[in-house]
């Protein structure tokens, strides 16, 4: 959460970043175009220069939803690991929980309460649950969605406190999940 | 302000810096529990600090919890501080990096990374002993005084346009003590180690096992010796200090102190591969001598380590190691897993539905059923060519 | 490590920029009903300000000593504005045990990401935050409720600020001209003393919050009983059945 706030302080600061808007119309293309998704209406998105969506209705420390893309190459920069489109979900699961692991201190002991395969926008791959605490004793859980594909690392994160918040606000991330479709229509058959 | 005024505000400045270094190097250390208390105002600023740090790490759920192991750790730290029992407190704390930390007001927190990496209970007393002495020499309130002082130092000489060295400054205030610190530590810390009858020819083990793993992994983290030529510093002291030792000494039994972290170093092992660190898993897994003293399933780690380095070979070097698991220690589920998803990945589907079906009858309730069923469709449609 | 309440000062003074006074947030329910919908009988959960010196070098520590001076400060010129009418009753909180404080405890650890929620987008340089914040709809959730009941509050008072008070080097330096602040990437050293302070009501059942306010200023001072009187003066004059007269006369 820390960082999700000082990413925007930084782009804001920066100055190289669109301002705030509110989602009026749900259907909302990726910044870089690679995508498509519903966001859920009167929530308020945050681009950032990476092209990373934020998305929140409260504010970023009670919920965020988090779209982002990268090249194959860069999909796990703290690991130092790469993702492939052939990799297993298993595998891709595997990869961006070390990558979130390695993100600070405190998700280093996260726990994993759920991992499964899914399908997402007709491919192969991951939803996992986790959860972590803050330094004042609040629990944090932390969904994630991610597929690789040749066009890159997909990753479709919901983050929000465990009490109260984060089954307030599930449905509506999920709704974007099963909205998400890549623009480069090539489908992988199950493998 | 006019230049005379500003060349004797930075003389005050100046010398209040300078003065305050003498004060510091004049700090007594403390001599026993009951003295081991902050003497001023500043000093209590900072066991407060640290009393803080330690409610924070408490309910941020990186604490290890296991309570004989606490009780190890506490035990091995008395020995070596009889006298300051129940002023320095010992807990591990769950993490993978190489660390250990002493804070000023006693708590003294040890990575379950370090402690997997000591060969025996002396070598895990060298770095107590090395820590316990931070304490009890008040590096920790001398650390924070230094920087205070010495960044008011620099911002104001920067300001006149003196010249510093400021990665000196850097160095010793922000990534650890100060040299002279850790010199401190090695010394009175080798000398507690020796009084306490542990063997002090393992301490300058500790620390060149270290520099190897530096090495290998390549981290960038600030961790327990900050850097490369630190951990060389302390290698060089150790191995001055011992030099002079005779031979002999407890603490140096292999299979005691694996016994007693045997559960820590598998729970290690899970930490460190599920945060990608292959390479420092290898260094562990590679030597014989430390697989064997881990349990039978041991080589399904180094399976595992295998497969996320994935460098030339590994694929098979994996393969071979989870069959020695199997081989070793049969009841041990996710070795079933592993070798059915190798077994896809190299298309040898027959051996990965075996394997995959195996690993469910043999763990019914695995959470990850979904995927490794998944994998069994994809196992069955490969091999009928679908 | 990085503490919320710092994350939240960052994202606060970078994104929000200048100090300027916020007037206070009604919750949307309560907009109405204004006084009549307030709570009667409200507890004061122990005050947390922290206050800290930065040294000339630009070194943060909290001292604790400042802290208590300025939290008993807080709890006097609070117990004094809810004397001086019948806005509300000022309830002293019992000494929570067990379960009671692991909830109360979970909830306070809460409060800080609902506050800070609040406080950004009323105090944000975005239109759209700001006007997400006119619907002030806060809540901690219902799991306060067994509060209410053990402690015979309808609502409880919550104090969160932070202080940031220069040392005489610091000011010295300040002085030359030159300012030596760094960003750490953990905590940011506002530019000489600047003091925080957020007050919210919450109800114990609903748990909304139904009124919150902040203040921010440079060279206020919370260790002084008599600035901390003032600043809580004043977020109070908008308390719903507060008056000025009746604030006032909660100082003399």
């Amino acid at each position: 959460m820390r960082r999700i706030l000082l990413a925007c302080a930084a782009a804001f600061l920066a100055g190289c970043v669109a301002p705030p808007a509110r989602v009026d119309v749900s259907e909302t293309r990726a910044p870089d175009q690679s995508y498509m998704v519903d966001l859920p209406t009167g929530w308020i998105k945050h681009t950032q220069p990476d092209k990373t969506l934020l998305v929140s209705r409260d504010g970023f420390p009670l919920q965020t939803i988090i779209l982002a893309h990268a090249p194959l190459e860069r999909a796990f920069p703290r690991t130092k690991k790469a993702a492939s489109e052939t990799m297993l979900p298993s595998e891709l699961a595997e990869l961006y929980i070390s990558e979130l692991k390695n993100r600070d201190q405190q998700l280093s002991v996260l726990k994993v309460i759920e991992n499964e395969p899914v399908r997402l926008d007709g491919r192969d791959g991951f939803r996992s649950r986790v959860s972590y605490m803050t330094p004042r004793g609040l629990e944090m859980h932390h969904v994630s969605y991610g597929l690789a594909d040749k066009s890159g690392f997909y990753r479709i994160e919901y983050a929000a406190p465990k009490l109260y918040y984060f089954d307030r606000t599930l449905g509506d991330f999920e709704k974007t999940v099963a909205s998400f479709r890549l623009t480069n229509r090539e489908k992988t058959a199950t493998k | 302000m006019a230049r005379n005024d500003r060349i004797a505000l930075a003389a005050i400045l100046v010398g209040a810096a300078l003065g305050m270094a003498d004060v510091l190097a004049s700090l007594a250390p403390f001599s026993e529990a009951g003295g081991a208390r902050p003497a001023s105002e500043d000093e209590q600023r900072v066991w407060s600090q640290a009393q803080e740090f330690s409610g924070i790490i408490g309910k941020s759920g990186v604490l290890y919890q296991d309570g004989a192991l606490d009780a190890y750790l506490q035990q091995v730290m008395d020995s070596l501080f009889p006298e300051f029992r129940g002023a320095i407190r010992v807990r591990a704390v769950q993490a993978p990096q190489l660390n250990a930390f002493a804070l000023p007001d006693g708590a003294i927190y040890v990575n379950t990374g370090l402690m997997a990496r000591f060969g025996n209970e002396a070598q895990l007393a060298t770095v107590l002993a090395h820590e316990g002495t931070h304490f009890t020499h008040r590096h920790g309130f001398r650390s924070q005084q230094n920087l205070k002082s010495n960044a008011a130092f620099a911002s104001v000489t920067a300001m006149l346009g003196v010249p510093i060295l400021p990665q000196l400054l850097a160095i010793s205030s922000i990534f650890g003590f100060s040299r002279e610190m850790e010199t401190e530590a090695d010394q009175v810390g080798y000398d507690r180690l020796q009084k306490a009858g542990y063997d002090p020819h393992e301490s300058p083990k500790v620390f060149e096992h270290l520099m190897r793993e530096v090495k290998a992994e390549g981290v960038d983290e600030p961790f327990f010796f900050a850097s490369h030529p630190k951990l060389k510093e302390r290698v060089d002291n150790m191995t001055r200090f011992s030099a002079r030792a005779p031979a002999g000494g407890g603490g140096t039994s292999r299979a005691d102190y694996a016994r007693t972290v045997q559960k820590l170093r598998v729970d290690n092992l899970e930490g460190m591969l599920s945060m990608g660190r292959a390479k420092s898993a290898l260094l562990m897994l590679e030597d014989p001598d430390h697989l064997a003293e881990l349990p039978p399933y041991a080589p399904y780690y180094l399976g595992e380590a295998y497969r996320l380095r994935g460098g030339e070979g590994d694929s098979l070097r994996s393969e071979k190691a989870y069959l020695k698991a199997l081989a070793d220690a049969p009841d041990f589920a996710p070795t079933y897993r592993a070798l059915g998803i190798h077994f896809l990945k190299t298309g040898q589907y027959s051996e990965s539905i075996r394997h995959l079906t195996r690993y469910l009858e043999v763990a019914p309730d695995a959470r990850d059923r979904k995927y490794v069923e998944n994998y069994l469709q994809i196992a069955r449609n490969k091999k009928e060519g679908r | 490590m990085a503490s919320k309440r710092i994350a939240f000062l960052v994202a606060t003074f970078i994104l929000t920029g200048c100090a300027t006074p916020q007037k206070a947030s009604l919750h949307e329910a309560l907009s109405s009903r204004g006084e009549q919908g307030m709570p009667h009988k409200i507890l004061l959960l122990p005050v947390d300000v922290r206050v800290h010196e930065i040294s000339a070098g630009g070194v943060v520590e909290k001292v604790d000593e400042w802290t208590l001076t300025a939290n008993a400060n807080a709890t006097k010129s609070l117990r004094k504005i809810a004397g001086s009418g019948k806005a509300f009753e000022l309830k002293e909180p019992p000494d929570f045990t067990g379960e009671d404080k692991a909830v109360l405890e979970e909830h306070l650890a809460l409060y800080v990401h609902v506050a800070g929620s609040a406080d950004l987008a009323r105090s944000s340089n975005f239109e759209v935050w700001r006007e997400r914040a006119k619907k002030f709809d806060y809540t901690l959730g219902p799991g306060l409720s067994r509060i209410a009941e053990h402690a015979d509050a309808d609502a409880a008072i919550i104090i969160v600020g932070s202080d940031y008070v220069s040392s005489s080097g610091r000011k010295a330096t300040m002085a030359l001209g030159f300012l030596a602040a760094a960003f750490t990437g953990v905590a940011i050293v506002p530019a000489g003393g600047t003091a925080f302070i957020s007050v919210g009501v919450v109800d114990l059942k609903s748990g909304d919050l139904l009124w919150f306010s902040t203040d921010r200023s440079a060279n206020r001072d919370l260790r002084d009983d008599g600035q901390m009187q003032a600043v809580l003066e004043q977020l109070f004059a908008s308390y719903p059945g507060m008056t000025p007269a009746k604030a006032a006369r909660g100082a003399q």
